[in-house]
């Protein structure tokens, strides 16, 4: 099956979005068996042996994988998704890695525009203008307080 | 072109309608639930988490016993995604308690032997009792049912009884033992010899503290024709079938064994281990109540019959 194929990689795996989600769905639930049982358990075992084509990636899955994600809650793995390849098919080309891999990251590094000189400016307007607008409230509350007083 | 006022099956059906992707949850219902402001003030598990903090709850974790889903398979709720809803099942829990703590419901697996006696208002006791072998369990939640079978003068009965019935005075388990497979349907095309529990059966004592005996009978089916196709269940209970080649060769086509290994598949059939622990809370909250109450029935008994030491203030002087 196609979910045999890709979970053989267990790194980075790219495809089409319906194929790589279903292959996400279950190297997230193996690398859940395998932290929650460990490698004494035989059904994850099999299950291992199974679905990893590759014997030596068992051995990655509980002595690599098992010890990164103990701790951690939520997705293992992260999906990206990229603009279809044309000329071709208009499907999204996806891209699943494990979290926490020590290789160079997909997405480019997020770029702080917030010491440009206009957003510099604009932010200090915007606290200006709600500084008046605090005061003004404050102002209107006074004076109806006065009033019912 | 069809003729004009043509509907089709697919209207009559109660779904709005049946799309592609009906049995997938799409994402804007799993970002709704994750970021649910209700969920995170409770703190359910997975809501809203962040990848470097680490779910630190102030109460211990707690365990789990192995058997939970076995003894108690009517309070595990309908695994089907958009049947579940926490606060209907937690209502349906406490009702489920409620009758238990009325009428005891013992625990029993399927292979034990059981008497249930149910009301009749047309019987001269007002009563019904019936003894069989329980070959099914099935349902969820208020709607549990089993189905006992016997044989009463050479015809096989079977009676499927909702387990909290109002109508159900009592159950009792004559003989608790549990066989090699889940579905003793099979019975019904075996002999009868297999089937058949007196009536005046008496209850069999287990040593207590003992695990659940497995019975390891295997079956004789009668020739063929069958109600199911027993060649292709993989049934653990039955004696070797001997049937011509061509019925192996048959199963072995029709046969998916890639569904022993489809892990999501068993992920969505199965209740996830936190909903389980929160069943467990009010299921063994129930436990310590009963124990507590019997406790307290046997103390009172002890006392009436002078042999507990009360320690009074007179006594004590």
């Amino acid at each position: 099956m196609i979910e045999q194929a890709f979970t053989t990689s267990l790194f980075r795996i790219e495809g089409y979005a319906h194929h790589v989600a279903e292959t996400r769905q279950y190297a997230e639930r193996l690398i859940q068996q395998a932290v929650k049982h460990g490698d004494r358990h035989s059904q994850t075992m099999q299950n291992a042996d199974y679905w990893l084509n590759e014997k030596d990636l068992v051995h990655k899955l509980f002595k690599v994988f098992v010890p990164r994600y103990e701790k951690s809650q939520g997705p293992y793995t992260q999906l990206h998704m990229f603009t279809p390849e044309l000329p071709g098919p208009e499907r999204k080309v996806c891209v699943l890695e494990m979290k926490g891999h020590p290789y160079p990251s997909l997405l480019p590094a997020q770029r702080n525009f917030s010491k440009s000189l206009s957003n510099v400016l604009l932010e200090v307007a915007r606290k200006e203008y709600y500084k008046k607008k605090a005061q003004t409230i404050l102002e209107q509350t006074k004076t109806t307080t006065k009033e019912t007083a | 072109m069809l003729p004009k006022g043509t509907t089709f099956l697919t209207s009559w059906i109660p779904f709005k309608h049946i799309s592609r992707n009906s049995n997938t949850v799409p994402r804007w219902l799993v970002e709704k639930h994750r970021t649910n402001s209700l969920a995170k003030a409770i703190g359910a598990p997975g809501v809203a988490v962040d990848d470097a903090s680490t779910p630190e709850k102030d109460e211990k974790p707690l365990d789990l016993p192995y058997d939970f889903r076995n003894k108690y398979t009517d309070f595990l709720p309908d695994p089907t995604f958009w049947k579940r809803d926490k606060l209907a099942e937690k209502l349906e829990r406490t009702d489920m308690i409620r009758r238990r703590q009325i009428v005891s419901i013992p625990e029993f697996y399927v292979g034990s032997i059981l008497a249930v006696t149910a009301s009749d208002p047309h019987s001269s006791t007002k009563s019904n009792r019936f003894v069989g072998i329980c070959i099914q369990r099935s349902g969820h939640g208020l709607r549990h049912c089993f189905t006992l079978r016997n044989i009463v003068d050479g015809l096989g009965v079977e009676i499927m009884y909702e387990m909290y019935n109002p109508t159900i005075q009592k159950i009792e388990v004559l003989k608790l033992e549990k066989r090699l497979d889940y579905d003793l349907t099979y019975l019904r095309d075996s002999l009868s010899e297999y089937s058949t529990v007196p009536f005046d059966m008496k209850p069999v004592q287990l040593p207590p503290g003992a695990d659940v005996p497995v019975n390891d009978v295997k079956v004789e089916l009668k020739p063929r024709p069958w109600s199911q196709r027993w060649e292709r269940k993989e049934l653990k209970g039955i004696k070797p079938l001997n049937l011509h080649p061509v019925f192996e060769a048959r199963t072995k086509k029709d046969a998916k064994p890639w569904e022993k290994w489809d892990l999501m598949k068993q992920y969505r059939q199965s209740i996830h281990e936190d909903d389980q622990k929160e069943i467990y809370k009010d299921v063994s909250r129930h436990e310590h109540e009963l124990e507590s109450s019997r406790e307290r029935v046997k103390g009172s008994k002890k006392l009436r019959k002078g042999q507990l030491n009360v320690s009074t203030e007179k006594n004590e002087k």
